[in-house]
């Protein structure tokens, strides 16, 4: 060899060569974990579950109902990793899986069937941390229901090996919990019922203080959106229910459900889940919507203070929440209607309305004519929109009932896509039987606000227009 | 011609080696940690060969491939971690294909590492030979491990048990036993004390087995060349 | 006194040797020589009870970090640099000590009951850090304890005359076995 040939020095080599050689294997093992992790996993999982079937098969046992039963925050619960009931026949029984005290070296992980008398029945070793000893000790421990473990009962066996003396304590203690625990909840314990359409509705109805829910009824819709869709009554009120999802914002949709009024307003929301970014989730759970803020087709859901990916989420819900107000009032069409009209008719003063009819329109300000009979005379219900050319930046949409000589006596807003500024004034608006409105009266706008200066006479000409349809009709 | 009987040779006396003279647990009682746990049953003891097979082939080969590469001084860590991954390696195969064997076989799974054998094959061995000669070795080696560990564990669990049992590793409940003696098992011979003896006796055996086959050599040597 | 408690069923009711079936390569060949035993047994306790904790140490980190499959390789080599670091203080320091350990200090590195002790207390918590105190020191102590009592008794067998093939490590074997059978008896110790 050359004695000219400089090599790496040692203290750089040495090291090198060992760290090579370390990540190589570090590589090599993180890539055989990778692959082997979901499988020890799952078998251990199985090994778990396949404990329920097979202790039960062994004391002849028919498993009908298995329902997990939680433990609840704060609970003290320092071995029990899973706990179950089921039915066999007439009588409850419970599955735990737990894990025992600390042994010698470790614990052990085994699962255990209890009879509603707090009495353990079966026993299976599924696996252990525990010294080899003691794990084969607890391999063969039987305990069946001929011969069960119950209370102050103990499994120690001075004639085990060495080890496992500390192992058997240690099982004690996590069988003596359970029993205590079986002995808490036997009785007591009814599983879990699944959330039926009735309980989903009924809680988000109260959240909300509508009153007793009834005549809930599943309507089935071709809505994109929506999941599912139903009506029901509360206090005297028809509502609809639906739950739905919105598109894909950052990553995902979000899912949630919603009441809707028989105004198209969304007076309810609540949070059900979904797989969008966990930005978009967080912001999700904020929204509120009450009776008191309800969203309409023209509400926005402010995502200037959402965080960055929820800036996605926001306009996507938006959009799906009007999905769902659109398939309301498209399905409320022609009904909410007449009991618009009813509504705003009684509410100046109107009595005995009958013989509701529409009427064909050829107008291009007006949305909705008809007819109707109260206290014996006729009147007509118009449902009209301001032109938006002539307010400051939309429409306003709105009610009217129009008397037979060409009155307005009364006035609902309904909506509208103008200057919000102009939509408040609009909302002021007063008319009824004591303070009509004639083909000569103005809408004062002298104290209205900027916007709004032009959404009045907008207004007014659309008033205008429908004393003149109803006036040609005469 | 000649050397391809001599290559022959040197390939037959080397796997050979592995199993009879230089048996690692019964000639040269190296690697006895896993022993007793691999002979507690015949599960155990085909699980934990097949294990050491692994590891010792593998590191065998890796070692002999980079016996160039690596600096002499410092090849003993080298080899340490190369072995320790091998063993990790087959303890997370085996966890998730195999999981009742890796249970039985517990923590004497990554103690597989310091067992003297493989350290030993590596440093002694596969540092300076051919892969070719360190895969042979290996194969040798592992197989003289695998009969000595059925042979005691024929033993111990026929008398431990009453007989024997064979459980198909990758489906624990598929198992065939025999057990003619069920009712008249002693326990103690699947405990320590059993191990202990057990491998005494089969040592004891093994070493009067070998005597008996060195003498033979010989003779059949001496007769080739009597004049010599 | 859950620590002395512990302690003493780590030496005697669960000895490493006897009921662990550990560190038997060692234990069969080092055992024909009583004085290098004692060194051995000694140099033993050292480095099982510093990598012992370190080991467990370690342990939270891979935990923590989601790797814990590279204990077994992060722990050898932590024995391995730990006996390679005593060899040299030694080799400095005390001089007549490491000439009378010889061959035997670098293959504690290879001893199954230091990579054992360090795996077994990889899975302890950190509540138990008496169990780990108990187990670190009780371990190498029941180990030399047994190394001892077990030179004694080769002191006999090498005088004793079994049938020629038998002589040397199959006899020790079988009086192993009676040792384990007789420790078995500690079992009911600590009720």
């Amino acid at each position: 060899m050359s004695e000219n040939k400089k090599g790496l020095s040692t203290y750089i080599k040495y090291p090198l060569v060992l760290t090579v050689v370390c990540l190589v294997c570090g590589g090599a093992l993180a890539t055989i974990n990778y692959f082997t992790e979901p499988v020890i996993s799952e078998n251990n999982e199985k090994a778990a579950n396949q404990a329920l079937y097979d202790m039960a098969a062994k004391e002849g046992l028919n498993v009908e109902n298995i329902a997990d039963i939680p433990y609840e925050d704060g609970v003290n619960n320092p071995y029990v990793l899973v706990r179950k009931s089921f039915d066999s026949g007439d009588s409850v029984y419970y599955y735990y899986n737990a894990n025992s005290a600390m042994g010698y070296s470790g614990t052990v992980n085994f699962s255990v069937l209890a009879n509603s008398d707090a009495e353990v029945i079966s026993f299976t070793y599924i696996s252990g941390t525990e010294d080899s000893l003691g794990l084969s000790a607890a391999r063969a421990i039987s305990i069946t229901s001929n011969n069960p473990y119950a209370e102050g009962s103990s499994i120690a066996n001075y004639s085990a090996g060495a080890t496992a003396q500390k192992t058997f304590p240690a099982i004690d203690t996590a069988l003596d919990f359970i029993i205590s625990d079986v002995q808490s909840i036997a009785g007591s314990v009814t599983p879990p019922e699944p959330e039926t359409l009735e309980t989903k509705i009924t809680s988000l109805a109260t959240s909300i203080d509508l009153g007793a829910v009834s005549d809930i009824t599943e309507v089935t819709t071709e809505a994109a959106l929506v999941d599912l869709k139903a009506t029901f009554t509360a206090g005297g009120a028809s509502y609809y229910y639906y739950e739905a999802h919105s598109e894909t914002g950052f990553s995902g949709s979000v899912e949630f459900a919603l009441i809707i009024n028989s105004e198209s307003e969304i007076i309810g929301y609540k949070y059900l889940g979904g797989d969008e970014d966990s930005m978009g989730l967080g912001a999700a759970q904020t929204i509120e919507i009450t009776p008191d803020h309800p969203f309409t087709s023209e509400s926005t859901i402010d995502s200037s203070y959402a965080s960055s990916t929820a800036q996605a989420t926001f306009p996507v819900m938006e959009a799906a929440f009007k999905a769902c107000i659109a398939d309301a009032s498209s399905q409320a069409g022609e009904a909410s209607e007449e009991e618009q009209a009813q509504e705003l008719a009684e509410s100046i003063g109107l009595t005995d309305i009958s013989n509701f009819s529409q009427v064909t329109i050829t107008s291009t300000t007006i949305d909705y004519k008809a007819t109707f009979t109260a206290g014996g005379a006729s009147y007509y219900y118009y449902e009209a929109h301001s032109d938006a050319e002539a307010g400051w930046s939309g429409s306003v949409e709105f009610a009217l009932i129009i008397n037979s000589e060409n009155e307005i006596i009364g006035y609902k807003y309904l909506g509208g896509d103008e200057h919000s500024m102009g939509l408040d004034a609009a909302q002021t608006i007063e008319i009824t039987p004591d303070h009509p409105f004639t083909s000569e009266s103005t809408i004062d706008s002298s104290y209205a606000s900027a916007t709004a200066k032009k959404t009045f006479p907008a207004m007014e000409a659309a008033f205008k227009d429908c004393i003149a349809d109803a006036s040609s009709a005469q | 011609m000649e050397e391809n009987v001599k290559k022959k040779g040197a390939c037959k006396k080397i796997f050979l080696a592995g199993i009879l003279s230089e048996n690692p647990i019964l000639a040269l009682t190296l690697g006895l940690c896993p022993t007793i746990i691999a002979t507690q049953s015949l599960d155990n003891a085909i699980g934990m060969s097949v294990a050491v097979l692994f590891v010792l082939f593998f590191s065998n080969t890796i070692v002999s491939l980079i016996r160039k590469l690596i600096p002499s001084e410092i090849r003993i860590p080298v080899y340490i971690v190369i072995i320790a991954s091998l063993v990790t390696c087959v303890q997370l195969l085996m966890q998730a294909f195999m999981p009742t064997v890796a249970e039985s076989l517990g923590e004497f799974l990554p103690l597989i590492t310091v067992n003297c054998i493989i350290l030993g094959r590596a440093e002694a061995f596969a540092g300076k030979n051919t892969v070719g000669h360190s895969m042979l070795d290996a194969l040798g080696m592992s197989c003289g491990f695998a009969i000595a560990c059925i042979v005691i564990a024929l033993f111990r669990e026929f008398l431990g048990t009453g007989g024997w049992t064979l459980t198909n590793p990758f489906d624990s409940s598929m198992s065939v036993s025999f057990l003619p003696l069920a009712d008249y098992k002693i326990s103690l011979m699947v405990q320590a004390p059993g191990g202990f003896l057990w491998i005494g006796i089969i040592i004891g055996l093994f070493k009067l087995m070998l005597e008996k086959i060195e003498k033979r050599q010989l003779q059949k040597q001496m007769k080739l060349a009597p004049n010599k | 006194m859950d620590f002395i408690i512990t302690l003493i069923s780590t030496i005697l009711v669960n000895n490493v040797v006897l009921s662990g079936y550990k560190g038997l390569c060692s234990y069969i060949g080092l055992s024909n020589n009583w004085k290098s035993s004692i060194g051995m047994g000694m140099a033993l306790t050292l480095v099982c009870f510093l990598t012992g904790l370190i080991c467990w140490g370690l342990s939270f980190i891979t935990a923590a970090l989601d790797v814990s499959y590279l204990n077994t390789v992060v722990f050898i080599l932590v024995i391995a640099s730990f006996v390679q670091m005593l060899e040299i203080v030694m080799k400095r320091f005390l001089p007549s000590l490491y000439k009378s350990l010889g061959i035997y200090l670098p293959l504690i590195t290879t001893n199954c009951v230091v990579l054992g002790l360090a795996i077994s207390v990889s899975s302890m918590g950190g509540t138990q850090w008496q169990d780990v105190l108990a187990n670190c020191l009780g371990v190498p102590l029941g180990y030399f304890m047994v190394l001892v009592i077990f030179s004694a008794m080769q002191q006999r067998l090498a005088i004793a005359n079994p049938f020629r093939t038998f002589k040397g490590q199959a006899i020790s074997f079988i009086a192993t076995a009676f040792m384990a059978m007789a420790f078995m008896g500690f079992s009911g110790l600590l009720s």
